[in-house]
């Protein structure tokens, strides 16, 4: 395996069905061990260099953790506007996926090129926003160019109805049930509607459908008590909660909008409920982004709560592209003692997790096939690494 | 985790979207479709098969003196 690490999945087949499934890891999960003597400013300057696949949401992690150990509050346009690039990066990575891995179920060629002025926008907002595009760290400032707030949504909803919609995302949103995706799918040309539509065509929307257990909001002090007691070798590399392994994903998050409710009351969390949970996740970025904007632009920027008293311990979580980010810290003289990074994948793909237990019900008649509908599953949860995917 | 290389772009096939890139000692085949305006001798973080945004090489080389402390060896692919 490579520097980055990656999992090792593993299915075996026996009569026609998965007899087991095994998930490895080689992910660093150590890795944040190399901020430990740094001083909080170090690390906030270091850790996008290292973390860089969703380097907003983890730089925004850190910056809270940092801050909630100092005492430090930031201004609240600073947070309004950290928190804007978070939904950007998510957006990135949703479209990312549905242009990269998606068209494969259609047999055709990745659309990555379609997600290019995306990609663009991020580090054009972080320059819009900010001076220098610092959006971390101690020292920042925001810019007074309000125009650009103006127009990031609609730039944000236009790119998403031309590439993925085919029409205003608030119009695809307005769609509840599983008749009204299917007319979408039905009418609509763009690879994501094709995707859906060959999904129920080959009968594959419920495939590795499990009875999710989502994970729950943590209350912050049980969460640090935890990473406290257990650290690298146990809770960071598969954690539990309430003893059981928890599913953190766009689905987990989505779960309570007419559409997903519908979907997984009628066809579990499967295959179709994953990807529609996805679109609506996108879908919903444009209307969070112009609130913020709007925040931002009505409430002024320098306003700021009293700072609170140095704990020397901070903990922040943080919705990332593909569900919840963990961060803690604890200082000591001045310099990070331990540094401590959470992942979702380290829930969703846990050894007993969400992808785990799917994979445990996929039709295994045909190894080809089961292959196929792995590497769709697997899609579907979405790693942040690369994977071996392996059938006996 | 949730780590990218920086690579630095070694030579660019002439359909303009697939690079060869050098990670440490390793060549490999990438592709630039997420990137826009790619040059040869740029550095650009590389994950899972794709150029994901280009970086200066100040920071390419900051990020992997980062790599080594960490004990990561960027020697790999990905």
């Amino acid at each position: 395996m490579s520097v980055e690490g990656g999992l090792i999945i593993a299915l075996a087949r026996e009569g026609g069905r998965v007899r087991g499934v095994t998930i490895r890891s080689t992910r660093p999960v150590h890795a944040a061990r190399v901020f430990e003597a740094k001083t909080p400013d170090a690390v906030l300057q270091l850790l996008p260099l290292l973390y860089s696949i969703c380097g907003t949401a983890q730089a925004q992690a850190a910056q809270s953790a940092c801050e909630r150990a100092l005492g430090i509050t930031p201004l609240r346009g600073v947070r309004l506007a950290r928190e804007l690039l978070v939904c950007l990066e998510t957006a990135r990575e949703h479209l990312w996926r549905i242009l990269i891995d998606w068209p494969a179920v259609v047999d055709e060629d990745s659309q990555a090129t379609l997600a290019a002025p995306l990609t663009k926008l991020l580090p054009d907002a972080r320059n819009a926003l900010f001076v220098d595009g610092r959006a971390f760290g101690f020292e920042v400032k925001l810019h007074a160019a309000d125009w650009a707030l103006h127009d990031l949504a609609g730039t944000l909803d236009a790119l998403l109805e031309r590439t993925i919609f085919g029409c205003p995302a608030r119009e695809w949103l307005a769609i509840t049930d599983k008749p009204g995706l299917d007319n979408w799918s039905r009418n609509s040309g763009s690879i994501a509607a094709r995707v859906l539509r060959r999904v129920r065509d080959n009968g594959w929307e419920g495939i590795g459908a499990i009875t999710p257990a989502f994970l729950p909001t943590l209350p912050d002090a049980e969460l640090a008590a935890r990473l406290a007691a257990h650290g690298i070798d146990g809770f960071i590399s598969q954690p539990d909660w309430q003893g059981q392994p928890r599913e953190t994903t766009p689905l987990a998050r989505q779960q309570d909008i007419p559409l997903i409710r519908s979907l997984l009351a009628s066809g579990g969390a499967g295959l179709l409920s994953r990807q529609a949970a996805l679109l609506a996740e996108l879908a919903g970025v444009p209307a969070r982004v112009r609130a913020l904007a709007e925040a931002m632009l009505a409430g002024g920027r320098g306003e700021s709560d009293t700072d609170g008293a140095y704990s020397g311990v901070g903990l922040a979580q943080v919705e990332a592209a593909r569900g919840r980010l963990v961060h803690r810290v604890e200082l000591e003289r001045g310099g990070v003692r331990r540094y401590q990074i959470l992942a979702p994948t380290e829930w969703n793909f846990h050894p007993a997790g969400a992808a785990a237990q799917g994979l445990m019900r996929l039709p295994a008649a045909d190894t080809a096939v089961l292959r196929r509908l792995a590497a769709l599953l697997i899609n579907a949860v979405d790693p942040c690494v690369g994977y071996d995917l392996r059938v006996d | 985790m949730c780590l990218a290389l920086p690579a630095r772009v070694v030579s660019i096939h002439a359909c303009g979207d697939l690079a060869m890139v050098a990670v440490g000692g390793v060549r490999k085949e990438i592709s630039l479709a997420l990137v826009e305006d790619v040059q040869v001798d740029d550095y650009v973080l590389i994950h899972v098969g794709y150029a994901l945004n280009r970086i200066s090489e100040e920071e390419a080389r900051r990020t992997l003196a980062l790599f080594a402390e960490a004990g990561l060896a960027a020697e790999g692919g990905t």
